[in-house]
């Protein structure tokens, strides 16, 4: 009870405080607003006689600088709507009406690899799922920087994925095209070495085979491969045929029209770059400087610099190859990355071009 | 003890005409002649400053005549000397016999024309020191008190620089106003060519009698200056320092105490020439520039810029607020009307 008197109390205290004044600034303002010439103040004191008294009734008047100019403005502004040219305003911009390449090869690519069993569905799912999350991002962000390397690396992981599930049968393919080849004992010892190998890898890859292309191998025991007739070796190797085609398909979704487009557009831009990551990324050693070169480097003044004093130290790796910039002959074609380096980093980028480099390299 | 309504009313009317006076000597300077009679109704000392023809000397020759002053001119040169000014000792061989008698110089005067005052050495101007703020000066250990009223209105010209002396800061702060003289417009020059003659001066005519200026002055001591209005005067002069508000940025040395008692003197000489009995605060803001400006000491970045003391003394009156409590935005003019 004490606390919420004692808070209603500040509150209306707080609220006032802003509408306490004295006397004597109302007066002064007063004073000066009428003109009077402190004369306010001064019979305030005491001075002088205070001045005679107006009567003031307070009654309705018209304000007319106030109420004028916006009977008057209104009207203009509305003429000057239909003479001022005002264009409809253009329908927002329609974002893109289709996603990043990448997410048309995920796309053809998981859709082949549903139609033949390589991948485990769970993994297809998984895989679908992202894609599913990248093209939920508002389509102006689609084609971000940010949002096309993930699709990239979207794709770039699946393709590697289904390549190694596919090496995998690959494996078991040729162990039983062999053992399907094989005349003689040691043909046949061979195949059945090279399938138990295969095998073994294809055990590796655990849940990212399918399961019915899984159970199916798992099946398969080298030992048995001189007893199992060549109908159903033949069978399974035509599976297997098929898996891996489909995995070879899938992984080449949409890139005939890259290829297009690379033949259209010449070899590309020239690929010299900064090279490799400067030295001042190195990790940071203690510069080895003698007392006499760290004498010179507190020196603040410039202009008391002799030609060929020490002025700057930079703190970068010892061991690090600070010479000058070695053009090589390589260096005139357009794929040569360059020396890179220090060098470069040092002697030929801006401070705004060093910035973002070392952003990028970090 | 306050001055009656009767004092004056009597007093509005003689300065009316004082004013009309030496309006007539000078066209089209009405300003000026208002400034120069608050300074003198404020017992101060005016210097000003203007081009050569402007009318400066012929004013103060009115304002001693009007006021019924005994009036000297002094031409300042750079050989004169102190000596020159204020008087000196002189053997004398009279009946008594030899002995040493004070002449006294052009300083013992009611009035004292100070012309082009920038000239003289500043041995000779420090001479003038003594004589304007303790109305009295000493020659040879004599110590001779000067007439009463006591007034020194110096002039300089702006334009000559080489072989002046610009007066120390010392002694511009002994004089209540530095005023402008500025040339009239062209009604101002038909009036002077009409009514003038080179050579010939002007009639004047005697208006106050007696002590009347006296009499003047102590009624200004009368006027009530209210506590509000003292405060702003504190408050103005205090924001002239450097640090002390934004206007002050480039000043490198304030106004001095004295200006606030200036500034509150002439303010109340204003308030009597309108024939109030206090003073107020538009008072104080017309006469901010006249009595600060010159006092205040501006450094190179301020020089540079092209400010005067006087633009930072009206950036101070735009600055520093007359309530010295702010009343609650509620009941500003613009939320109450």
């Amino acid at each position: 009870m004490l606390l919420a008197l004692g808070g209603a109390t500040f509150h209306t205290l707080w609220a006032l405080r802003d509408k306490r004044y004295s006397i004597i600034a109302a007066l002064t303002r007063l004073d000066t607003d009428l003109g009077l010439g402190g004369q306010l103040l001064a019979a305030h004191e005491g001075a002088t006689r205070w001045p005679p008294q107006v009567s003031a009734r307070p009654r309705l008047s018209w304000h007319l600088k106030r109420c004028v100019p916006g009977f008057l403005l209104a009207p203009l502004m509305l003429a000057l709507a239909l003479i001022v040219p005002i264009e409809p305003v253009a329908a927002s911009k329609p974002g893109p009406q289709q996603g990043p390449l990448s997410w048309t090869r995920v796309q053809e690519g998981l859709q082949v690899l549903q139609s033949e069993p390589l991948v485990a569905p769970a993994e297809l799912d998984r895989w679908k799922a992202q894609l599913d999350e990248l093209q939920a991002l508002p389509s102006d962000d689609w084609f971000d920087h940010e949002s096309q390397e993930a699709a990239d690396t979207l794709w770039q992981q699946i393709r590697s994925s289904v390549a190694r599930t596919e090496r995998s049968v690959q494996g078991v393919q040729q162990a039983l095209e062999s053992a399907l080849k094989a005349t003689t004992k040691e043909e046949m010892a061979q195949a059945q070495s090279a399938l138990q190998r295969a095998l073994k890898d294809a055990a590796q890859q655990g849940k990212q085979l399918h399961p019915d292309l899984a159970k199916a191998l798992k099946r398969l025991k080298p030992q048995d491969l001189p007893s199992m007739s060549r109908e159903s070796l033949n069978e399974l190797n035509k599976k297997l045929a098929r898996a891996r085609a489909a995995g070879r398909l899938a992984r080449r979704a949409k890139l005939d029209d890259e290829d297009s487009d690379k033949e259209a557009a010449g070899n590309g831009p020239p690929k010299r770059g900064p090279g490799t990551a400067p030295i001042d990324l190195a990790p940071i050693a203690a510069p080895r400087l003698s007392e006499e070169k760290l004498a010179l480097e507190l020196q603040d003044d410039p202009f008391r610099d002799a030609l060929g004093d020490l002025t700057r130290i930079d703190a970068v790796d010892p061991d690090a190859d600070t010479g000058p910039f070695k053009r090589t002959i390589q260096s005139e074609g357009t794929e040569h990355l360059g020396q890179g380096g220090a060098a470069v980093w040092r002697m030929r980028l801006l401070p705004k071009e060093q910035a973002l480099l070392r952003k990028y390299f970090e | 003890m306050l001055p009656t309504e009767e004092e004056v009313s009597t007093a509005k009317a003689e300065l009316d005409q004082l004013s009309e006076v030496l309006n007539n000597v000078l066209f089209g300077q009405r300003e000026l002649v208002e400034r120069t009679l608050i300074g003198v109704l404020a017992g101060g000392h005016i210097l000003l400053e203007g081009l050569p023809g402007l009318g400066k000397t012929q004013l103060v020759k009115g304002l001693a005549v009007a006021l019924g002053l005994q009036s000297k001119r002094i031409q300042f040169t750079p050989d004169l000397l102190p000596t020159d000014v204020t008087g000196t000792s002189l053997l004398n061989d009279g009946p008594q016999g030899r002995r040493f008698d004070f002449q006294p110089g052009p300083l013992f005067a009611n009035l004292v024309l100070a012309d082009e005052i920038n000239r003289a050495s500043p041995r000779t101007q420090s001479a003038l020191l003594e004589a304007m703020q303790e109305r009295q000066v000493t020659v040879l250990g004599q110590t001779h008190t000067l007439p009463n009223p006591f007034f020194v209105i110096a002039t300089q010209n702006p334009i000559e620089l080489e072989g002046t002396y610009p007066l120390p800061e010392a002694q511009l702060d002994r004089f209540l106003f530095k005023l402008q003289v500025l040339r009239g417009d062209v009604s101002s020059l038909e009036q002077i060519i009409q009514h003038r003659e080179i050579g010939r001066d002007p009639k004047i005519a005697r208006v106050l009698q007696g002590d009347g200026l006296l009499r003047l002055t102590e009624l200004v001591r009368r006027i009530h200056l209210p506590k509000p209005v003292v405060s702003y005067i504190a408050r103005l002069v205090d924001a002239s320092h450097p640090g002390r508000s934004k206007a002050a940025e480039g000043v490198r040395y304030g106004a001095s105490p004295r200006a606030g008692l200036g500034l509150a003197a002439a303010a109340k000489a204003r308030a009597l020439m309108q024939g109030r009995l206090h003073a107020g605060f538009e008072d104080v803001q017309v006469l901010v520039a006249a009595v600060l400006g010159h006092r205040l000491v501006l450094d190179y970045t301020a020089r540079m810029q092209g400010r005067s003391g006087a633009d930072v003394s009206q950036d101070l009156v735009k600055e520093v607020s007359i309530e010295a409590q702010a009343l609650p935005a509620t009941l500003r003019p613009e939320s109450v009307s």
